[in-house]
C-alpha cells in the first residue's frame, strides 16, 4: 500500500476559554488518500472547521502527529507552514474571504503573487481560471459587484491558482441559496473527479453522499466513517 | 535564479500601488496624517536654507573685506552734529594723523595700516565736469584692496614720498571724464591742481550689491601726502544758508592683521585707544570677522528654532502615521487573514504594510517639499535674510521622510504579521 497523503494520530486541539477547557479535536485518528473525496458532518461545535484548519496548516495540534505525504509537520515553522499552505492546499470559506481592495482577476492571482511567479504567466494563468469558473467577463469587477455565487467562483479559482492536490472546504455554500450553491457543488466534484483531494464540511446530506468518504464528528471525535 | 529580482520588484509595486490605492480611500485621513512629516519636512528645507544663505552671505562679506580686516571710520558724534547746527562754528572730530602713528607703533600683529583721506570734490578733464570720491591713500591701499589693475600702475611709495601729482582712477570715471582718449598720462583738474593720470582699476564697490565694499565706483586716488599738501584737512562748503566747516584729518583706517586670531583682541584695543584719546565718540569700527560671528549666531538661533520644529513635527507626524498604520491594521485584519491562509509569509505582510507607510510618509515628505520651497523664500521676504536652498536639502528632506516611515511603520506592520489567521479570519 502506499503512503497515505493525511495521517492524523491521536490529534488533539484543545482551546481554553476562561476556566473552561474546550476539546475541539480530541483524538483523532484520520487516513486519507490521494484523490479521494471526503465530506465532513456533524453538529456545530462538533470541530470541522478546527479539523480542517489542523489538516490545512493554518492551525497547529497540541498533541499527537500530522503527516503530509508520509512527513511529519512537527518540525515546520511558520515560514514552513505558509509554503504548505501556499503549495499544497486550496482554501475555500463558507463567507468567500476576498480581499476587497482588489478586482477578480487580482484575487485570482493572489497566490501566484505570493509564490513568485512571473507576472505575464501569473495573469494568463489567473485569466484562464476566471474563464475555468465562468467569470472571464468581469476580470476587472471588484468582490462587492459580485453576487454570493460569483465571489465563490472567484474564491474557487483563487484556490486553484497554483494547482494544488488538495482542496478544503468549509461550508462552501452556507451562505448561497440552494440553486447557486448546485453550481458551486458541481464546481468542486468536477475537480474531484480530476483527481484532487477534496475534503468538504457541509450539512446537507445529498451533497454528503456524493462524496466517496463521509466522515461524522462529534465533541471533537470520530462518530463514524463511511466508504463507498 | 535571474527571475528573482523582477519577480521582487513586481512583488513591491503592487505593495506600493496597494498603498497608493489605501491613500486615496482615505484622501482626507491620509492628508491630515501627512500634516506632521510636511511640516516637519518643510523645516528641515527652511532649517538648511537658512543656514545656506546665513553661510554665503557672511562668506561674500569676508570676501569684500578680508577676514583680518578691521575697518575704523571717522563719523560725526551725535552732540558735534548739534552745536553745529546752532553756531555756525568749525567742527573738528575724526581719526587723527597722532592716532595712525600711534596703532603703527603700538598695535601687536599688525601687518598693514592704511590710512584714508576721502572727501567729495569736482574733477574736470577736456571741459566734462565729473563728481567723483577723491581719495588719499598710501601704496598699501591697493596691497590690502586687492583690485584689477586695468592700464599703467597703482600708487607707489615713491609718489607718497615726493608729493607726485599723480592719480589712478576707476574704470567708471575714466569712461565718464576720460572718454575717447588714452586716458594714461591725461590730466585731471580737482581744486585747481592738475593730476596726470597712470592707472585705471576696476572697483567691485556697489557693483557686487555690499555697501561694506571699502572702494567706490567713482574713486579718484592720489597720494596722501599730495592730498594733505594740496587739498588740507580743512573742509568747507557753502550750503542754502549755511555753511559746512569741519576739520578732519583722516577719514577711514584700515587695519589687516597678520591673523585672524588676533582680530578681536585689536578691535578691542582699539576701542579702547579711541576712548581714551577721543573727548568724543567720532570713530566708528567695523569688524568683517564680528559680522561672520554674527552670521553664525543668527544661524544657530535659526537652527535651533527649526531644528526643534523639524524634530518636533517629525516626531509627531510620525506618531500620527503609526496611529494611522495601527487602526488600517485593525480595519483589515481579515485581509490580512486571508493572505496567510493562502500562503503569504509574515515578511511579505510586513513588507505590505512598510510598503504601505513609506506610501504615505513620502507623500507628506514631497508635500513638505513644496511648502519647503516656499517657507525660506517667505523667510527672506519678512527677514531680509539670504536663503539658498539646495538639491542635497531636498533630497535629504525626502529621504528622512521615507525612513521616518519605515521607522514608525515597522510596530504596525509586525503587529500586522503576528496576527494569529485563524483569530484574524473570524474577526468582524
Ligand atoms: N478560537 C477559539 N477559542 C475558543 N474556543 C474555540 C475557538 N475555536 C473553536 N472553539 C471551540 O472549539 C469547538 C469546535 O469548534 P469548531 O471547530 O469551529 O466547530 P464547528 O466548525 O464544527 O462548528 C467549539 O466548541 C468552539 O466553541
Ligand atoms: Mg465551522
Amino acid at each position: 500500500m502506499s503512503t497515505p497523503l493525511i495521517q492524523l494520530r491521536q490529534a488533539r486541539r484543545v482551546y481554553h476559554r476562561g476556566a473552561h477547557v474546550v476539546d475541539a479535536l480530541a483524538g483523532v485518528d484520520l487516513t486519507i488518500q490521494a484523490g479521494e473525496s471526503w465530506s465532513i458532518m456533524g453538529a456545530s461545535g462538533s470541530g470541522k472547521s478546527t479539523l480542517l484548519n489542523v489538516l490545512g496548516c493554518l492551525d497547529r495540534l497540541d498533541s499527537g502527529d500530522y503527516c503530509l505525504d508520509g512527513q511529519s509537520l512537527a518540525a515546520l515553522d511558520d515560514d514552513g507552514l505558509s509554503a504548505v499552505r501556499l503549495q499544497r492546499f486550496g482554501f475555500i470559506f463558507q463567507s468567500f474571504h476576498l480581499v476587497p481592495q482588489l478586482n477578480v482577476l487580482e484575487n485570482i492571482e493572489l497566490p501566484l503573487f505570493y509564490a513568485r511567479v512571473e507576472p505575464e504567466q501569473a495573469r494568463r494563468r489567473a485569466q484562464d481560471l476566471a474563464r475555468l469558473v465562468g467569470l472571464a467577463e468581469r476580470c476587472s469587477h471588484r468582490p462587492s459587484q459580485l453576487s454570493g455565487g460569483q465571489q465563490q467562483r472567484v474564491a474557487i479559482a483563487r484556490a486553484l491558482a497554483n494547482d494544488p492536490p488538495i482542496v478544503l472546504a468549509d461550508e462552501p455554500t452556507g451562505n448561497l441559496d440552494s440553486h447557486t450553491g448546485d453550481q458551486i457543488m458541481d464546481l468542486l466534484f468536477d475537480l474531484a473527479a480530476q483527481g484532487k483531494t477534496l475534503l468538504m464540511v457541509t450539512h446537507n446530506e445529498a451533497l454528503a453522499a456524493r462524496c466517496r468518504c463521509r466522515l461524522t464528528l462529534h465533541d471533537g471525535q470520530i462518530a463514524g466513517v463511511a466508504r463507498d | 535564479m535571474t527571475r528573482v529580482p523582477a519577480v521582487v520588484l513586481q512583488a513591491l509595486m503592487r505593495d506600493v500601488r496597494l498603498g497608493f490605492d489605501c491613500l486615496l480611500l482615505h484622501g482626507l485621513r491620509s492628508l491630515l496624517t501627512m500634516l506632521g512629516m510636511v511640516f516637519g519636512v518643510a523645516s528641515v528645507i527652511a532649517m538648511l536654507a537658512v543656514g545656506e544663505g546665513a553661510g554665503q552671505e557672511a562668506l561674500e562679506q569676508i570676501r569684500q573685506l578680508g577676514s583680518d580686516v578691521i575697518v575704523a571710520t571717522s563719523v560725526k558724534a551725535v552732540n558735534e552734529e548739534k552745536r553745529r547746527q546752532s553756531v555756525s562754528m568749525l567742527s573738528v572730530y575724526g581719526i587723527t594723523y597722532a592716532d595712525a602713528q600711534r596703532l603703527q607703533q603700538t598695535l601687536p600683529d599688525l601687518k598693514r595700516l592704511v590710512p584714508l583721506k576721502a572727501r567729495r570734490e569736482q574733477a574736470q578733464a577736456h571741459g566734462q565736469v565729473q563728481d567723483v570720491r577723491l581719495v588719499g591713500t598710501t601704496a598699501d591701499w591697493f596691497a590690502l584692496v586687492e583690485r584689477p589693475l586695468l592700464a599703467g600702475r597703482r600708487l607707489a611709495d615713491l609718489d607718497e614720498q615726493r608729493a607726485s601729482l599723480v592719480a589712478v582712477v576707476s574704470e567708471q570715471v575714466a569712461r565718464q571724464l576720460l572718454p575717447g582718449t588714452a586716458v594714461i598720462g591725461e590730466r585731471i583738474r580737482i581744486g585747481g591742481v592738475y593730476y596726470e593720470v597712470v592707472g585705471v582699476l576696476r572697483s567691485q564697490g556697489q557693483a557686487a550689491g555690499a555697501a561694506k565694499a571699502p572702494d567706490q565706483p567713482d574713486d579718484i586716488y592720489i597720494p596722501l601726502s599730495t592730498f594733505r599738501q594740496r587739498l588740507g584737512d580743512l573742509y568747507m562748503r557753502r550750503m542754502a544758508g549755511s555753511s559746512i566747516r569741519e576739520r578732519v584729518e583722516l577719514s577711514q583706517l584700515l587695519l589687516q592683521m597678520h591673523s585672524e586670531s588676533t582680530v578681536e583682541a585689536a578691535a578691542a584695543a582699539l576701542e579702547g585707544m579711541f576712548r581714551r584719546f577721543h573727548k568724543q565718540q567720532d570713530v566708528q569700527l567695523h569688524v568683517p570677522l564680528a559680522l561672520l560671528r554674527q552670521a553664525e549666531k543668527t544661524q544657530r538661533t535659526f537652527n535651533l528654532v527649526l531644528g526643534s520644529i523639524a524634530a518636533i513635527s517629525l516626531l509627531v507626524g510620525g506618531i500620527g502615521i503609526m496611529n494611522i498604520m495601527l487602526a488600517s491594521v485593525t480595519e483589515r485584519t481579515r485581509e490580512i487573514g486571508i493572505r496567510r491562509a493562502i500562503g503569504a509569509r509574515r515578511q511579505e505582510i510586513v513588507r505590505q504594510f512598510l510598503a504601505e507607510t513609506v506610501v504615505l510618509s513620502s507623500c507628506g515628505g514631497l508635500i513638505g517639499l513644496l511648502v519647503g520651497l516656499a517657507l525660506p523664500w517667505a523667510i527672506s521676504r519678512l527677514t531680509g535674510l539670504t536663503t539658498v536652498v539646495t538639491w542635497f536639502s531636498l533630497l535629504l528632506a525626502l529621504l528622512i521622510s521615507m525612513a521616518l516611515g519605515v521607522v514608525f511603520g515597522l510596530y504596525p506592520a509586525l503587529r500586522a504579521a503576528r496576527l494569529d489567521p485563524i483569530e484574524a479570519l473570524r474577526y468582524e
